[in-house]
């Protein structure tokens, strides 16, 4: 039998026709229960895959935008003028901007606390370049550090501390004596902006000062020096930044991706998504074999169709070839009510959090009230202390077009044993028990 | 011998159970002529649908040959079984059988469309058939929205959409009124007629069976020209 002819049968089999007679079609339900399976099956799991890849795609881009750079040129010697690579650099076509960074540690103290600082002594052009605004959020104050002293203060660190624009606080970093005993510099630093970048990690580190100052206020021997490299596309050509920075620079450097750069980061990120979304596959494999049951039922209950369509020229292999194409049919009824429905839920998730956390403290609340105990505070769902603020969310069609895929494919596998049933029914018995 | 379409020669069918063995067909030998029609009547449970189904490619033979031309349906593969019951047989059985979520005409040009992939074309063949078995007006009807008669009429139609060389009628009014009953059977016999196919009708109703051509009896697993 051609295709046509397997795909008319298989088609008119699954999806019925209104005006057929109803009598019991267990089939039929049993069919629109493997469908709803299916799509139930689905939401969870393009719901992670989606948020999952916002959730990454959002951690990734701060790290990259506000931290490493796309690339890092460093020096084989503290002897390297960074000034001219980096002028080098950013007259390199295809790169977008290339700025010094000294980064050192120190602890940050006011009257009433101290916290320890990553700090960063960043150029103003990396403040003002637009990958770097797209991604802080200035809290407070300007995102400036124009005078000498001048600092930008994570938010998370601000707080703790105390802080804000226009307030002072001190900085200590130690440097080594020439015996190697340490020797403590307190510098006094104001605070120009508070900026978040929106993630907890960042936000409680980070604090910003001129480049100028680096001599004056970081430590030599524990300062660290390099050029941060922008380029156009870093995650579609996440090496290209480090390709043109090695071109430009031949010799004295090395240089290194942001995915070299923050690879621990990004391979324990991308082991969590897949570990999530290898459980909600197995979730859509028992989904399928739902299929496998309705389409056996189907095959029961027409027995005698299946006879008729063998009286009527149907090899084995076509029925078996009808039943197939059958069970791929509600694959993808239930791959397009589960894409519709996860997308939904992945484009809303933020909506949905708010719910949930609402329902769950007004649950509290009511329990709190009927048992007489004091109301409870206000809980978030997820803290975003410590979580992106928002969930930023990026559909990936090609990922949801895999999904609808590997699913139909699951269904497809799972109709194997009743397309088998169904090519090896004698029709002589199937007919003979009318 | 030449006008001989199938031919069975010392055909035997033996069902096995754990008790017995059930000798249904005893060296059985029938010729269908091209173009005839003939009956086999027999009592209820004499093996007639069993020696009908043999010579569609629905059973095999326990022993005997049944030829259809060059073709020897006992060793014959399933695959050119398929291919025979598609292009050599058209079958009417005893309730329609029609499939239910297909329409009058879907189920009419299911044969052809099956064969041949081309479905403007089945349509076309099948339209005429329903026509010319008077169900033009119920082309779009799904067998629950026809009467039993009109639904035989498809079956007919069904059967001679890739104009076999032979039409097996198993009971095809067995479970009609007596009105529909003499409807159906005028159109098999004139519609199979006009197609020039060879009928081969089985019934246990001696009125029906008086209408071949040519007349058999089954009896006790022996077949006995009447």
């Amino acid at each position: 039998m051609k295709g046509a002819p397997v795909f008319f049968i298989a088609s008119r089999l699954i999806a019925g026709r209104n005006d057929a007679s109803g009598g019991r079609d267990q089939a039929r339900r049993a069919l629109r229960g493997a469908v709803l399976a299916i799509g139930l099956s689905l939401v969870p799991l393009l719901t992670v895959m989606q948020v999952a890849d916002g959730m990454v795609q959002g951690i990734s881009a701060r790290y990259v935008e506000l931290g490493t750079y796309h690339a890092q040129a460093h020096a084989y010697s503290d002897t390297e003028p960074l000034a001219d690579a980096r002028d080098r650099l950013a007259a390199t076509p295809g790169v977008t901007g290339a700025w010094i960074e000294s980064q050192s540690v120190g602890v940050a103290f006011t009257s009433g606390a101290r916290e320890g600082a990553a700090i960063r002594a960043v150029e103003q052009g990396f403040l003002d370049d637009p990958g770097t605004t797209a991604y802080f959020e200035l809290e407070d104050g300007d995102l400036a550090l124009e005078r000498a002293n001048d600092a930008l203060v994570g938010s998370a660190l601000a707080a703790k501390l105390g802080i804000k624009s226009g307030d002072s606080f001190n900085l200590i970093t130690v440097r080594r004596s020439a015996s190697g005993e340490p020797l403590p510099k307190v510098s006094i630093l104001r605070v120009r902006g508070v900026v978040s970048a929106g993630y907890r990690e960042l936000d409680s580190q980070w604090l910003f000062i001129r480049q100028a100052d680096t001599a004056r206020v970081l430590p030599r021997e524990s300062t660290r020096s390099f050029v941060g490299i922008k380029s156009a596309d870093p995650f579609g050509e996440p090496e290209q930044a480090r390709l043109l920075a090695e071109s430009a620079l031949q010799q004295g450097y090395t240089v290194y991706s942001w995915k070299r750069l923050e690879r621990n980061l990004f391979e324990s990120l991308a082991s969590t998504r897949t570990m999530l979304l290898l459980i909600m596959a197995v979730t859509v494999a028992v989904a399928a074999v739902n299929v496998s049951s309705a389409l056996s039922t189907l095959v029961m209950e027409r027995r005698q169709e299946i006879a008729v369509l063998k009286s009527l020229g149907a090899r084995p292999s076509d029925l078996a070839r009808t039943f197939s194409l059958g069970g791929a049919f509600l694959g993808a009824a239930g791959a397009v009510l589960g894409s519709a429905f996860g997308l939904l839920a992945a484009t809303r998730i933020n909506e949905i959090l708010r719910v949930l956390e609402w329902l769950s403290n007004a649950a509290r609340r009511l329990v709190a009230l009927l048992t007489g105990s004091p109301a409870p505070a206000y809980a978030p769902l997820l803290d975003p202390e410590y979580y992106l603020q928002a969930i930023p969310i990026t559909l990936r069609f090609a990922d949801v077009a895999g999904v609808v895929i590997l699913t139909v494919g699951l269904s497809f596998a799972a109709s194997f044993l009743p397309a088998r049933k169904a090519a090896r029914l004698d029709p002589m018995d199937a007919l003979r028990r009318r | 011998m030449s006008d001989v379409v199938l031919s069975l020669r010392d055909v035997s069918r033996v069902f096995s159970t754990e008790a017995e063995d059930l000798h249904i067909l005893r060296s059985v030998d029938l010729d269908i002529l091209s173009g005839r029609s003939s009956s086999i009547s027999g009592p209820s449970g004499c093996g007639k649908s069993t020696l009908l189904s043999i010579m569609g490619g629905l059973d095999r033979p326990s022993s005997g040959t049944v030829m259809a031309g060059q073709l020897d349906l006992g060793k014959a593969t399933e695959t050119q079984l398929a291919s025979y019951r598609s292009t050599v047989i058209g079958f009417v059985f005893q309730s329609h059988y029609l499939l239910k979520d297909f329409t009058a005409l879907e189920n009419a040009m299911l044969p052809a469309f099956m064969l041949s992939g081309d479905r403007p074309g089945s349509e076309r063949v099948a339209r005429e058939l329903l026509d010319a078995v008077g169900l033009s007006a119920r082309l779009d009807h799904t067998p629950a929205r026809l009467s039993g008669g009109e639904r035989q009429r498809v079956a007919i139609a069904r059967a001679l959409v890739n104009s076999p060389s032979v039409v097996l009628a198993d009971e095809p009014t067995g479970s009609l009124d007596e009105d529909s009953a003499r409807t159906v059977e005028e159109l098999l016999f004139s519609v199979v007629a006009e197609r020039g196919a060879s009928l081969v009708l089985v019934t246990h109703d001696p009125r029906l069976a008086g209408l071949a051509e040519v007349r058999y009896q089954l009896r006790n697993g022996t077949l006995a020209t009447v």
